[in-house]
């Protein structure tokens, strides 16, 4: 009996050494060298070009910290994420529980719903800036033939940051939406049933019922939209170059614009380490779940 | 009567409410639409909402001119392969990382590594990678790009999934041993099956992440026989000119088209999944 | 199932065939004899890479060689060749350079002295386009695509304002026409007012006809000087007639007259004898009778050879092709615009592309951005200090004491 429990443990062991192994193999071989660089480098002044670096303690964060533009950046980037996860889900949300009580045409629907999501960042970007622009825009038209003022919108200070964060909801939207509507698949008819049995109402089934089976969903939503928000850059390249007066510009704009184009590589494995931190940080309440829920 | 009064009232609400999404969600592709097939010259000027006069010139444009044909294959191909395998080694791994029972001892460090890898920014990566790649001297070949949609797209998988595994009860796994199966036929034959949604699901997401990757396939392409999409449509937006938004749209319409009927094909998917279980009972 | 095991089969095929081989090709990439060399080129795409292109085929056939191009845009053009210039063995045998790259590429010994090579400019060049072009007297760079910043106006609005294009000549026409569009309710002066880039490279032939400029003859930063200062509040108040504007809402702007005068590049717009706008050279003093200067900005696009080129001899034939008289002449059919005076001042070209001669004029008093390693870095906090003062988060003297300061920092 004893004997036969080892065998199925060395089973289940081997089992999920196979499994895993591969994978990673991958990842170790593909991001361990460039993590052991970006850290070791962020302490240097690599000169990619001449092939030269010296140590340099903490300068390069003492900089970046120091610098006006990374921390507008800094704040510009925590603020836009906060709205934009937080309304991408609110909205992904209420759009999944609509589609999900459609009778008829739910599948074309989702399927519409979910096009804004599959263009890429660069042509989102050219379309906005077709539709908004003060000669040729139609946005501008119909809003001016409605008699409403309208704005320069992405060389505003009043509405810059806000033009951008709408485009940007636009795309992403449909994202959430995807998650919790795969997640609300799993809510089954049955307890619904008997929620309304006990006679609970909409907003009660939807607490005690829906809610409970979606929430993971909506936290793993919740993380990988702050992470990818996190990065933006091609909208903002495209629309404002991070202007007017910075009220635009993202961390990764800053490290590209100082870091890359620069060529300071250890500048800008500085603000790689500092914006990982960031998204560490904001991402905690997740992490944390995930991990603990894993142990 | 009144009830049926009230039905009336919400099925419309709902239909306008329907409209109104659907108007804010597709207009702006609409008019993207309108930018390529519109002749030359109409895009500066007066705005209609239908065309008048349709052209395929900026498509045949692309195709002849800008290497549009060799990054579609190119992106095609790249997409494909690189979800394959991020499906495959992520399946297993996130299946495995999911469960208890099988604990060894680099289980948590390797959870948190690979979280780490999906956060850290690419830029961090583009320069070392390179800097391998070069000396393996695969830079002229499309295999860095592959690894590095690889390297992207597998910690997504492996998390995605993770959440998927986990509703899924143990002990429907306990049961089907009891049975006699294997670990291989319990994941295989049992698990997989539950899952679909959620493989539907990240399979396009991962699809959509290589097929518009920009940022490593810029630093590691070297020859242009290896351009994709986004790098082509790259190159259309040039600073001293002005953009040709024909141009640019028929771009980013022949980006897209791949994308949209990838996603039909995996909602059916989503759709088969989703009627072979009601699975959370 | 069985599409499963489709998809898995189609998969295993595209694999088989495409990675396996592409890996291998690499290790079997030795040349055989009588085979074509292969050449790469580094280009910035749209016109410029599409020009040069169509010169390639005669001298493919002629040198027995294939050509392929890289179409980069500019900042990743900046990046490929820079990446590319550390190893050993390079990849492109000609790049497309930037004059504000030339002092970094120098110094680091990115490009190959194409002196050494036997290279020199005949007299047909425009001399003031070569002078990035060179250091201590050797040759890095050719001038390829003669581009250059000019002053783009709606005839209709200039008229209006009660005056004749040819009129403009100062600061303060330009002010006056300006000004009277603006009361007229249109745009007066429309501005890029996007990238940090774009905001200095709108603002420098203003800069310029002011007799300021970015640094003194040591590099060292001259912003927060007197010239500058009256520059940057001519510059704020003429804007004020205007609005910021995307480069393609600028060029459409002016052509459908909702704006007046805007600094634009000659690619943005093509003018014929009845096209609503046309372009000149930018003013080049502040007033009449004031000093004048050299006020059109360069972004001249030149040709060089990396230093670790893989076919330098082929190279640098191919170099003399592309910069010969004859080809030249012939790349202004395909948009090219060449910095020779036989292409530009030659009558039989004039006759179809009168605009040339606008372009020409304004080579010919051309500036180039400072040639220091660091401009990069320099663009980037003049821009985005210019920035907070055009936008009025900061005051003038502020603006400035703080791009000079962090200015000071970076170039000591």
């Amino acid at each position: 009996m004893k004997k036969q429990s080892a065998k199925r443990q060395g089973c289940k062991a081997l089992f999920a050494y196979e499994m895993t192994v591969p994978a990673m193999a991958v990842i170790l071989v593909m991001t361990v060298y460039p993590v052991i660089f970006t850290v070791l480098y962020s302490f240097t002044d690599y000169n990619y070009l001449k092939g030269t670096y010296s140590w340099i303690g903490l300068k390069n964060y003492k900089d970046l910290f120091s610098n006006a533009f990374f921390r507008q950046s800094v704040w510009n980037t925590i603020l836009f994420t906060l709205i934009a996860v937080a309304v991408e889900i609110v909205l992904g949300l209420l759009l999944a529980l609509y589609v999900n009580s459609l009778k008829k045409g739910k599948k074309i629907f989702r399927t519409l719903v979910l096009l804004p999501y599959l263009l890429p960042a660069v042509t989102v970007a050219l379309i906005w800036r077709m539709m908004l622009s003060p000669n040729y825009g139609i946005v501008t038209h119909i809003i001016e033939d409605l008699g409403i003022p309208s704005y320069n919108w992405f060389y505003d200070m009043k509405t810059a940051f806000g033009t951008i964060l709408v485009i940007d909801i636009w795309q992403n939207t449909p994202f959430a939406f995807l998650l919790i509507y795969a997640c609300l698949q799993g809510v089954s008819e049955s307890q619904k049933e008997a929620a309304a049995i006990d006679g609970a109402g909409y907003v009660q089934t939807f607490r005690y019922v829906v809610f409970p089976n979606i929430s993971g969903g909506v936290a793993l939503c919740a993380m990988l939209r702050t992470i990818d928000t996190f990065r933006l850059f091609e909208k903002v390249n495209i629309l404002t170059g991070g202007g007017p007066a910075g009220s635009t510009s993202t961390i990764t704009q800053f490290m590209y614009t100082y870091g890359i184009k620069t060529l300071k590589f250890g500048f800008a494995s500085a603000s790689s380490l500092v914006m990982t931190i960031l998204v560490l940080v904001l991402s905690a309440g997740y992490v944390k779940k995930a991990i603990s829920a894993n142990e | 009567m009144k009830i049926k009064r009230k039905n009336i009232w919400i099925t419309g609400a709902k239909a306008v409410a329907g409209g109104i999404i659907l108007i804010i969600a597709l207009f702006p592709i609409y008019w993207l639409l309108l930018m390529a097939i519109r002749p030359a010259n109409q895009n500066m000027e007066a705005i209609s909402l239908i065309p008048r006069g349709i052209t395929f010139q900026y498509f045949r444009q692309l195709f002849q001119d800008k290497g549009f044909d060799v990054a579609l294959k190119n992106s095609l191909i790249n997409s494909i392969v690189s979800l394959f395998f991020s499906l495959v080694l992520g399946l297993c791994t996130s299946y495995v990382l999911a469960r208890k029972r099988f604990d060894f001892p680099v289980r948590k460090p390797m959870t948190g590594w690979i979280f780490l890898i999906r956060i850290l920014p690419p830029v961090a990566f583009i320069i070392p990678l390179y800097i391998i790649f070069g000396k393996l001297g695969i830079l002229e070949t499309r295999l860095p790009i592959i690894l590095a949609c690889i390297l992207i797209n597998l910690p997504l998988v492996i998390w995605f999934m993770l959440t998927f595994f986990k509703d899924v009860p143990e002990e429907m796994e306990e049961s089907a041993k009891m049975d006699g199966a294997s670990e291989w036929q319990i994941f295989f034959k049992i698990i997989l099956p539950l899952v679909l949604p959620g493989i539907a699901a990240v399979a396009m997401l991962s699809f959509m992440y290589s097929w518009n990757e920009y940022t490593y396939s810029i630093i590691l392409t070297r020859s242009p026989k290896n351009y994709t999409i986004p790098l082509a449509l790259a190159v259309l937006n040039t600073e001293d000119n002005v953009t040709n938004f024909g141009l640019v749209s028929a771009g980013g319409i022949t980006s897209f088209l791949p994308m949209a009927l990838f996603v039909l094909f995996a909602q059916n998917y989503l759709i088969s999944g989703l009627s072979s279980g009601a699975v959370k009972e | 199932m069985t599409l499963k095991k489709l998809i898995t089969s189609v998969l295993c095929m595209t694999l088989a065939t495409t990675v396996v081989p592409s890996a291998v090709n690499v290790y079997a990439a030795g040349k055989k004899e009588g085979e074509p060399t292969k050449m790469t080129l580094i280009l910035r795409g749209g016109s410029y890479a599409d020009v040069l292109k169509a010169a390639l085929p005669q001298f493919e056939e002629e040198n027995n060689c294939e050509i392929e191009t890289l179409d980069m845009s500019f900042d990743d053009l900046h990046t490929g060749i820079t990446l590319d210039a550390a190893n050993k063995e390079g990849t492109y045998d000609l790049c497309m350079v930037d004059g504000s790259w030339m002092a970094e590429f120098t110094e680091n010994n990115v490009l190959a002295n194409l002196s050494e090579m036997g290279y020199t400019f005949d007299e047909d060049i425009i001399p003031n386009t070569t002078t990035i072009c060179k250091k201590d007297e050797d040759i890095y760079l050719a001038p390829y695509f003669g581009n250059v910043t000019v002053l783009l106006y709606n005839k209709a609005n200039v008229e209006e304002a009660g005056y004749k294009p040819e009129d403009i000549k100062t600061l303060e026409d330009l002010m006056n026409v300006a000004k009277a569009e603006k009361e007229a309710g249109k745009n007066g002066f429309a501005y890029r007012g996007d990238t940090p880039d774009n905001i200095v490279s709108d603002f420098l032939p203003v800069l310029l006809a002011n007799g300021g400029w970015v640094v003194d003859e040591n590099n060292q930063p001259t912003i927060n000087t007197p010239e500058f200062k009256q520059a940057v509040e001519y510059y704020t108040e003429l804007i004020g007639t205007g609005m910021a504007m995307s480069k393609d809402d600028v060029s459409a702007s002016i052509d459908n007259g909702s704006s007046a005068l805007a600094i634009g590049w000659p690619g943005w717009y093509v003018p014929s004898a009845d096209s609503a706008a046309n372009y000149m050279v930018s003013p080049t003093a502040v007033k009449e009778g004031a000093e004048t200067y050299n006020t059109s900005e360069y972004g001249t696009w030149c040709l060089g050879i990396p230093a670790n080129s893989p076919n330098p001899d082929l190279a640098m034939k191919l170099l003399q092709y592309i910069m010969s008289p004859e080809v030249q002449l012939e790349s202004v059919k395909n948009g090219g615009v060449p910095c020779r005076y036989s292409v530009l001042k030659n009558e039989e070209i004039l006759k179809d592309y009168p605009h040339l001669s606008t372009v020409c004029d304004a080579l010919d008093q051309g500036v180039y951005r400072p040639a220091i390693a660091e401009w990069t870095e320099f663009t980037n906090i003049l821009g985005a200090e210019m920035g907070n003062i055009i936008a009025g988060t900061k005051t003038v003297d502020q603006g400035l004491k703080d791009a000079q300061d962090q200015l000071e920092n970076l170039m000591a």
